[in-house]
């Protein structure tokens, strides 16, 4: 199922606890974990994986006009656009689509604006904070700021909104919407969110989850000149709900997943490894890296980047199964640079290892 | 002029075989159609939540329609925006002929593309409130305030096993997603989806609103010279769309065909849309660029027209760029003046008028408009003014974040 035309990677982003770049992602430099505290109770504490904030880098995006009201999240985001569109000229970003992916958004504007006119009175409501709740408010800031040209779109959704961007990316492409595509993802990390994550047991000391912050992008394009890595996204993601409804659905990817290609773990630390290992024991072990906690859509697109880079002559093809926390599962094939015409039904020249 | 089809090769046509609507004036797209024609006026004093310290304290808000199979406790757990979208979806499935005796969608994989800008929010409200006190937010509240799950209510009411993309674009999102949902069939990567978008008024939203002193305490009054601000409104609109030749195999009859899409961005300014209106126009010329049609075309224009001085002046500018200085045609108006304004919602019920104005030849008048801005006089529809054949109709929005989107419907016999 995965005869789709392959897209091109031409450039990647990341902001992540462990560092600015995707070179950081390869390996955590220092601890990342941090504490902090719920909103509704401070003094209680879980740990969280933040981005350092005390960067230097992040001065040019504070002092950016345009995000002078915008929070980590909109800063993240513009961050890793910034990154993967070195090089790309002036004339060039005039036809670059974005699609940027979140799940919380700007959760902590929203929690603000709520608090202030709620403590001070509605006729006293902040009309500086509101537009900054709105989901595309980060998307249209980051698409001014790093002047594209071409369409925007921003989704709602867990991990598997990272692949829906990745679909949307394609057609876009295909149709001749625009000649590239940023496919980018933001996620932050507040008080706020952690108070959620709280009341879904999400943080309850028997899981393993933690929740985590930063960005992560891709340059997508058709052609494969300059590619780092060529990627097909699944030709379907799976719903569920409950329990039961999330084994049959894993099942179901399970089932989908062309057999023989090493599968890269992306559950190992979280809540649904136990899953994951059942369900691809009999299948090659492309590995994994240590864990940076849990950030929806940017989780999805750090495993892609970290993925990619384990491809290799001896390893052309993995597989990326995508858990999506919230709603929906799905899958990513990764495939060397160059070799897309191979596929698990058509091996390359050298076997997989 | 008609659209050319089926040529061997080409892209596959998309075909409108379903649609629905919920709205402040009515609770299924017939009835609210015909009270936007009658001129009927969705605003009402706003009892879903406290408006004490507001300068506005209308909005256009809806009725929930009955969801008979559907027990108390069930509903309970329903956000009221899965209240407007299932009936509105039901609706579209059940005229799309998708759906069997036990309301079950027959076909459980079609996709959705699905709109919103704030998803459960009275949800996330409540869960704000109770942290704010300094007690734990209950799931129930946080479980079900992500649009993701908005999603999921679709799925479990219809069977629906398919995939789901969630687009918020702020008050284009209803037309992206069904321009999105064409784009899955051009493409060839759907046959046939459900697309539309919902949203639900919302304290938050409100206030946020009537913070940024656009909202009208007066009549909604889209291009008037007089307007003062923008109505909230609230509901769900939904298409059914498939390729020409999955409807065809299935005997479906395509109410009509969706021939193009654009979509723009305005980097201008987060909340002002740049006075030219540049990309509303590069947005309409890509969509007419897509069907192979010229822009005198289209014969009926449903436009964003929100009521608010910078939004109308600016959109105003843009058609008298686009049309030519003095134009009568595409007929002209927005809708807003009677539902209000449903945001994320808005373009997917403002696309269902466009495909009914299609489809009867009926015009929606401009009403509350007495002293129209010059860019538009000649162009805006008048009460009574008497129906005629169209074969194109378009649907424009335009939205925070400088998104600009525009569906084009054209007839198919």
């Amino acid at each position: 199922m995965t005869d789709r035309s392959p897209l091109h990677v031409s450039a990647v982003g990341v902001v992540s606890p462990a560092g600015l770049g995707a070179e950081q992602l390869a390996q955590l430099h220092r601890p990342a974990e941090k504490e902090m505290g719920l909103s509704s109770s401070p003094s209680r504490s879980f740990p969280v994986f933040l981005v350092d904030r005390s960067d230097p880098r992040w001065n040019t995006w504070a002092a950016e006009p345009r995000l002078r009201r915008a929070g980590g999240l909109a800063q993240f985001l513009v961050e890793a656009i910034h990154q993967v569109l070195f090089g790309v000229s002036e004339q060039e970003r005039s036809r670059v689509g974005l699609i940027a992916v979140f799940n919380n958004g700007s959760i902590a504007h929203t929690a603000r604006f709520f608090a202030g006119y709620r403590g001070q009175g509605r006729r006293f409501a902040s009309p500086l904070f509101f537009p900054e709740t709105v989901y595309n408010a980060a998307t249209s800031h980051a698409a001014a700021v790093c002047g594209l040209g071409g369409p925007t779109c921003s989704l709602v959704g867990d991990e598997s909104a990272w692949v829906e961007g990745i679909r949307m990316a394609r057609i876009w492409l295909e149709l001749g919407r625009a000649t590239m595509a940023v496919v980018a993802a933001a996620e932050e990390v507040t008080s706020v969110s952690l108070d959620a994550f709280h009341s879904a047991r999400w943080l309850r000391k028997s899981r393993p989850f933690r929740p985590s912050e930063g960005s992560a992008a891709l340059l997508l394009t058709t052609r494969p000149q300059d590619a780092l890595f060529a990627l097909v996204d699944a030709p379907t993601s799976f719903p569920y709900r409950s329990q039961e409804e999330l084994a049959s659905a894993a099942a179901k990817l399970a089932c989908e997943l062309p057999p023989g290609i090493p599968v890269y773990h992306t559950a190992e630390a979280s809540w649904l490894g136990s899953l994951e290992k059942t369900l691809f024991r009999q299948m090659p072990s492309a590995g994994s890296f240590p864990y940076l906690g849990e950030a929806f859509a940017v989780s999805a697109g750090w495993h892609t980047i970290r993925a990619a880079s384990l491809l290799s002559e001896r390893r052309r093809e993995i597989l990326l199964p995508l858990w999506g926390s919230i709603h929906q599962l799905s899958w990513l094939h990764l495939r060397l640079a160059g070799d897309v015409g191979a596929t698990a039904a058509n091996p390359p020249s050298e076997p997989i290892q | 002029m008609r659209v050319v089809i089926s040529k061997r090769g080409a892209k596959p046509a998309v075909a409108v075989t379903g649609m629905g609507a919920v709205t402040a004036l009515g609770g299924d797209a017939f009835s609210s159609w015909k009270r936007v024609l009658e001129g009927s006026d969705g605003t009402r004093p706003v009892d879903l939540f406290e408006t004490e310290g507001c300068r506005c304290r209308s909005a256009a808000q809806a009725a929930i329609p009955l969801l008979p199979s559907r027990t108390s406790a069930e509903l309970r757990r329903l956000p009221r925006t899965s209240r407007f979208a299932i009936p509105a979806a039901w609706e579209a499935l059940a005229q799309a002929d998708l759906l069997i005796a036990n309301g079950q969608a027959k076909l459980p994989q079609i996709p959705l593309c699905l709109a919103t800008t704030e998803g459960g929010m009275e949800f996330g409200e409540r869960f704000l409130e109770e942290i704010l006190a300094g007690r734990k937010g209950r799931l129930r509240w946080v479980g079900r305030y992500q649009p993701e799950q908005q999603a999921i209510d679709l799925q479990r009411c219809f069977g629906l096993c398919g995939r789901s993309v969630v687009i918020a674009n702020s008050c284009s999102s209803g037309a992206d997603a069904l321009g999105y949902a064409a784009q899955l069939i051009w493409s060839g990567e759907a046959a046939c989806v459900l697309a539309g978008g919902f949203e639900a008024l919302a304290e938050t939203v409100f206030v946020g609103f009537d913070s940024l002193r656009i909202l009208t305490t007066e009549r909604c009054a889209p291009f008037d010279r007089g307007r003062s601000g923008l109505l909230l409104g609230e509901g769900a609109g939904f298409l059914v769309l498939e390729s020409l030749e999955h409807a065809l195999s299935r005997r479906a009859r395509p109410l009509c065909l969706l021939t193009g899409y654009g979509q723009a961005t305005d980097r201008y300014h987060l909340t002002q849309p740049s006075p030219d209106g540049g990309a509303l126009c590069q947005a309409m010329e890509s969509a007419l660029a897509q069907a192979k049609l010229p822009r005198e075309a289209v014969g009926y224009l449903n436009a964003h027209g929100t009521g608010t001085s910078l939004n109308d002046e600016a959109e105003a500018r843009a058609y008298s760029r686009f049309f030519g200085a003095g134009w009568q045609t595409p007929r002209m108006s927005s809708t807003k003046a009677m539902i209000g304004h449903a945001l994320g919602a808005a373009g997917a019920i403002e696309a269902v008028f466009s495909v009914l104005a299609l489809s009867t030849g009926q015009l929606p008048p401009q009403w509350n408009t007495p002293d129209p801005l010059p860019e538009v006089e000649q162009a805006l529809v008048r009460p009574l003014e008497s129906s005629r054949p169209l074969n194109h109709t378009m649907s424009v929005n335009v939205g925070f974040g400088g998104s600009n989107a525009a569906l084009l419907f054209s007839r198919y016999d």
